[in-house]
């Protein structure tokens, strides 16, 4: 097993126009750890964790998960991939048709457990965001904060090494998003690595994880104020 | 903790049955669309179908018209009454035909003046001139090309003078036939291929309608038959309920067209009745549907369900 689960070796990235929106990108995230990637709209914060789930292929580097290059993955295989994968979306991405449950059985569904298996497992992901009694529920009558807590038990259900969060916090009010944090926190605790791309620069600040500022598509060495005084790897 | 997975077949067929199940069900839910896509299937279908019932229908009449036709004999005048029964006699026991009455010359003359107001033109002549014949009526299947053979060998006879086979009506309607089949099998076609394009379009909406979905699926690692499978599904059934709308609309038809038709055998004395798709045309109906369900759905999806992606 290697040291690190996600690693970005000068990796650009260009969109079909002809438009650079990453450009010599380099880090790694270690087993366990909890990256921050910040900067302003359009920095290429999105365009990391798309390509870490394969939305996206690199046009230049490397990119390694568990040591192997992903970019060389067919696009038959990508689904899998993905399956080593939790995601979570600022919009949720949850299917308003179906109920909680069943939103957050999906990733088991697809992985054909058995009914009982799913049965268990959704529940303890459940208890977990502390939802457990809302099962039945249409994430329609949920809050926000309600509603993004089945998109992280849905991300972590099937237990993935890795969690990618694109702006987890950016429809949530601040104490709500600091629940969704402490909760991403008590999960990082347990051994699962996230990357988690965010504006929420005083959130940061307040957990104290390391951060990645990019700015134009490449690191910056010049952070906003509150990033500046982040841990460096 | 390690996932546990059930048995793979019993999964896989678990899985689908789900599906199947899941995929009939959102169909009821939505009763008018589904019955106005199972109604474009199900003319598709019937159309064809019912063609070919009405040319397996008039092949029975023609089979059963055979049965009025006859072919008849003149014997020369030379031949005698007794060589005429033999003679009948004879082609009476030949399987070709259900039967053969001789006519002598005396009794000929008996039907045509009973017949016809003649009988003093006849008189003048001062001898019959109607020839003793045999009337020959064929069995209901026996083939035109078969009898125009026999009527041959029997013209070839020394006793025979003439032989009447009027068989130029039934070549023709073999004919008419033979053009409706294959312009049943053309239509077939045709209308399976309108039929499979209208499904693929049926599913494209589908898709679209279900693209919140399909997006989360492919976000989460759904593998491609995964999400695909709902939508095959979905078009087995749309196939599946235009066979029944096929079959319900045949048999309308035929009880709409058993009346007419059974006052038009009457003025040709023929012995038909209409007939209705048996099971076996029932089965091929419904699997035809579903088969041009699942390949329309697949087109749909092959062509539609990969061009959606987060944006």
């Amino acid at each position: 097993m290697t040291e690190h689960i996600l690693e970005f070796h000068d990796v650009g990235c260009r969109y079909a126009g002809g438009t650079d929106v990453l450009n010599g990108l380099d880090f790694r995230l270690a087993r366990g750890e909890m990256l921050f990637l910040t900067g302003p709209s359009g920095a290429g914060k999105s365009t990391v964790l798309r390509l870490a789930a394969m939305q996206l292929r690199a046009t230049r580097g490397k990119v390694l998960m568990n040591g192997r290059d992903i970019g060389g993955i067919r696009a038959g295989k990508v689904p899998a991939h993905r399956r080593e994968l939790g995601m979570i979306f600022q919009d949720f991405q949850l299917l308003y048709d179906r109920s909680v449950f069943d939103n957050i059985a999906l990733p088991l569904v697809i992985r054909g457990l058995s009914h009982l298996d799913i049965g268990r497992r959704v529940r303890a992901a459940l208890d977990a965001v502390g939802l457990l009694n809302r099962e039945k529920a249409s994430p329609r009558t949920l809050s926000g904060g309600e509603q993004q807590r089945v998109g992280i038990a849905r991300a972590i259900v099937a237990r993935p090494q890795l969690i990618l969060a694109d702006e987890p916090t950016g429809n949530l009010d601040p104490r709500m998003a600091l629940d969704v944090m402490r909760l991403f926190e008590r999960f990082n605790e347990a051994g699962v690595s996230f990357l988690i791309a965010t504006h929420a620069i005083d959130l940061i600040e307040r957990l104290g994880h390391r951060a990645i500022h990019l700015e134009g598509g490449r690191q910056s060495a010049a952070r906003p104020e509150a990033a500046s005084r982040l841990v460096e790897p | 903790m390690t996932l546990k997975r059930p048995n793979f077949l019993r999964r896989w067929l678990g899985e689908h049955a789900r599906v199947c199940v899941a995929a009939f069900g959102r169909q009821w839910r939505d009763p008018i669309s589904t019955l106005l896509t199972a109604m474009v299937i199900g003319l598709t279908l019937a159309l064809p179908a019912g063609l070919n019932l009405l040319v397996e229908n008039l092949r029975q009449a023609a089979g059963g018209l055979n049965q009025t036709r006859t072919i008849t004999v003149f014997l020369r005048d030379g031949a005698s009454e007794a060589e005429g029964r033999e003679l009948a006699a004879m082609l009476g026991r030949r399987d070709a035909f259900a039967a053969a009455i001789y006519t002598s010359r005396d009794q000929a003359l008996k039907d045509f003046r009973a017949r016809t107001d003649l009988g003093p033109v006849l008189d003048a002549l001062g001898s019959n001139p109607l020839p003793a014949s045999i009337t020959l009526t064929p069995h209901p299947l026996q083939h035109a090309s078969d009898l125009g053979r026999l009527a041959q060998e029997l013209r070839a006879r020394k006793d025979v003078e003439q032989v009447l086979l009027d068989d130029a009506w039934s070549q023709r309607l073999s004919a008419a036939l033979a053009v409706a089949t294959r312009l049943a099998q053309l239509l077939a076609a045709a209308l399976a291929l309108a039929a499979v394009l209208a499904l693929g379009n049926t599913v494209r909406l589908d898709i679209e309608a279900r693209r919140d979905e399909i997006i989360v699926m492919k976000l989460i690692g759904a593998p491609p038959g995964f999400i695909r499978r709902p939508f095959l599904y979905a078009g087995f059934w749309y196939g599946v309920s235009g066979g029944v709308v096929a079959t319900v609309a045949l048999f309308v038809a035929m009880h709409a067209m058993d009346e007419p038709v059974q006052q038009l055998v009457a003025l040709y004395e023929g012995a038909f009745s209409l007939r209705g798709p048996d099971a076996r045309t029932l089965a091929g109906v419904l699997v035809a549907g579903a088969l041009l369900g699942l390949v329309g759905a697949w087109l749909g999806v092959a062509r539609h369900l990969g061009r959606i992606e987060q944006r």
